[in-house]
């Protein structure tokens, strides 16, 4: 019966709406987070740091929209400014990650022979490191600080993108029209620019976005340990820190920056899914 | 005058490791060839006989593990500058996968002009033209330079991979089983295709294939190799008679590597019952 069946499956231009609907609803979240980030200055009623003792835990009022800390600082002040911390923090590691990942994987990948077998070994020495233990030793070597932090995530992260970027590289090198390139007069490095580098990085952009939320979570986590940005900095993570104390008399104090950590890894991934569907060669060739 | 000639080759493939000595395999194994100018020298042989690690070896993209490779009376390896550069162009390649012989992501412009840019400097306007004049005289129409790969045929794509090679306008192309993955009338469009180009610009042919019936219409001379090496030669084709076939040693080796029309496999009960088969009397 032609009726039940489809009703019992899901129609296609259904699901795509819904799924467009949530890209256009997660791409405005991500560009009201940028806001936030960009003109925390302007928007935030109060400076992040502005205390307030009289006026300590409140609930939300006229004056403090989401309520007061426990030194009487305005909650929301606070979640603008943390936007600008944790999103620069992880705009800058995944900057770096990108960059080394992309680097040392295609030198391995388009040279081969012994520098690609030196080179993965040293990617596999850096993959056995946790994030959470580097970080826990660089913090006690160097001194606490957002730098060390975003240094023991990029350098437990970059390994993962150089194998990728290796793989990908070996996978095509030898491909035929790679040789046709070869026959064609293209010099190595020609080769590598116009027929290598632009579809690799695509894929690595795209690991890239889906990791976003993932970073995010490893700055708020190990600001939330005490091993990273410091207590007065408006952090999420170091805001959930501080009223840990206070998670059953005043719960949005907790509550609300895990809500904005949320929504961030809620808001990068599901771009993130969409551009691998949209890339992905064999998906876009079916498109046409 | 020959274009390539190679001479004792032979190459041997290692599987590659870092702790232990991989197991290699003597892909080819002590070959000597000559290819002359304006001439179509076809190499037949099984699959896995080391015809196309020959014809990487002729086009300069596999060095060869003993023997020398000469270009123009020249060793190949030992050209630099300007004269390496001038052999690279001069011999070019259509393989027998079109779809994975271009970029995915590239135009048939961008295909065709490739060497364009590389060997000629040519940009803009000018290489749009070349381009399109190169598309036309393969048949594929100028108009439809814009298309990526998968918007074109496999014959058509088959065109402008020619298009691609004849643009250094080359003194030598190999072809490594340039047709075998067309239908049988694209396989006939294509080697008129060739027959014409090899007319009108003179460019010889090293004509790699598993099937004498498509090499025969354009070999002047042919080769078959088999596990490595060459086991027979045919120089002058078109003064061989049809009753050569038993004097001659080298026309017995061909029938070996000549497919039958039907081949055994094919010959199982369930094939032979099929009504099709009565029907269209296959």
């Amino acid at each position: 019966m032609p009726d039940s069946v489809a009703t019992a499956i899901p129609s296609t231009p259904w699901r795509s709406r819904a799924a467009t609907m949530m890209l256009v609803l997660s791409l405005c979240v991500l560009a009201l987070l940028l806001a936030m980030a960009v003109f925390a200055p302007w928007i935030a009623p109060y400076p992040p740091d502005h205390i307030d003792l009289a006026a300590r835990l409140s609930g939300p009022t006229a004056d403090h929209l989401l309520g007061t800390d426990h030194l009487g600082r305005d909650i929301l002040s606070r979640l603008i400014w943390g936007a600008r911390v944790s999103l620069g923090a992880v705009a800058l590691i995944a900057v770096c990650i990108l960059v080394t990942g992309f680097a040392v994987g295609s030198i391995a990948g388009w040279m081969g022979g012994w520098v690609d077998s030196v080179i993965m070994r040293v990617c596999e020495v850096f993959m056995t490191f946790p994030t959470f233990i580097l970080a826990m030793f660089l913090v006690g070597v160097l001194g606490r600080g957002i730098t060390n932090v975003i240094l023991a995530i990029v350098l437990t992260h970059w390994a993962w993108y150089a194998r990728l970027t290796r793989s990908m590289i070996i996978s095509v090198r030898n491909r035929d029209y790679i040789l046709a390139a070869r026959v064609a007069g293209g010099g190595r490095a020609r080769i590598f620019s116009r027929h290598i580098a632009k579809p690799v990085l695509a894929q690595l952009l795209i690991l890239a976005t889906l990791d976003l939320g993932h970073m995010m979570l490893h700055v708020s986590g190990l600001s939330f340990l005490g091993l990273g940005i410091q207590a007065p900095t408006p952090e999420w993570g170091v805001m959930i820190n501080d009223a840990r104390a206070l998670i059953w008399t005043n719960p949005g104090l907790v509550v609300l920056p895990g809500l904005m950590i949320l929504l961030t890894v809620l808001a990068c991934n599901i771009p993130g899914d969409y551009l691998r569907d949209r890339l992905d060669p064999a998906l876009a060739d079916e498109g046409h | 005058m020959s274009i390539v000639s190679v001479s004792n080759v032979s190459k041997v493939y290692r599987q590659a490791g870092l702790w232990h000595r991989g197991r290699t395999v003597r892909a080819v194994d002590g070959v000597s060839l000559d290819i002359a100018e304006g001439q179509c020298l076809a190499l037949v042989g099984a699959s896995g006989s080391g015809k196309s690690t020959l014809g990487r070896i002729v086009l300069g993209l596999e060095r060869p593990d003993g023997g020398s490779v000469s270009y123009r009376g020249r060793d190949l390896w030992s050209l630099s500058g300007d004269e390496a550069a001038r052999a690279r162009r001069d011999v070019q390649v259509v393989f027998q996968n079109s779809h994975g012989a271009v970029n995915p992501r590239f135009s048939a412009c961008d295909i065709v002009g490739e060497p364009l840019m590389n060997f000629d400097s040519l940009r803009g306007r000018a290489l749009r033209d070349r381009v399109a004049d190169l598309l036309a005289q393969v048949g594929v129409d100028p108009s439809e330079m814009d298309k990526l790969p998968h918007q074109f045929s496999g014959g058509e794509l088959q065109r402008i991979c020619l298009a691609r090679a004849l643009a250094p306008k080359p003194g030598l192309i190999v072809l490594d089983e340039a047709v075998s993955s067309l239908d049988m009338l694209n396989q006939a469009r294509i080697l008129r295709l060739l027959e014409t180009v090899k007319r009108e610009t003179g460019t010889a042919y090293l004509f790699i294939s598993h099937d004498l019936r498509v090499v025969c219409r354009l070999a002047d001379s042919l080769a078959v190799m088999e596990a490595g090496t060459l086991a027979a030669r045919l120089d002058d084709i078109a003064s061989l008679q049809p009753n050569d076939a038993a004097s001659i040693p080298a026309l017995r080796k061909l029938a070996d590597a000549l497919l039958p029309a039907e081949p055994e496999a094919c010959r199982d009960a369930s094939y032979q019952d099929s009504p099709l088969r009565l029907i269209f009397q296959i």
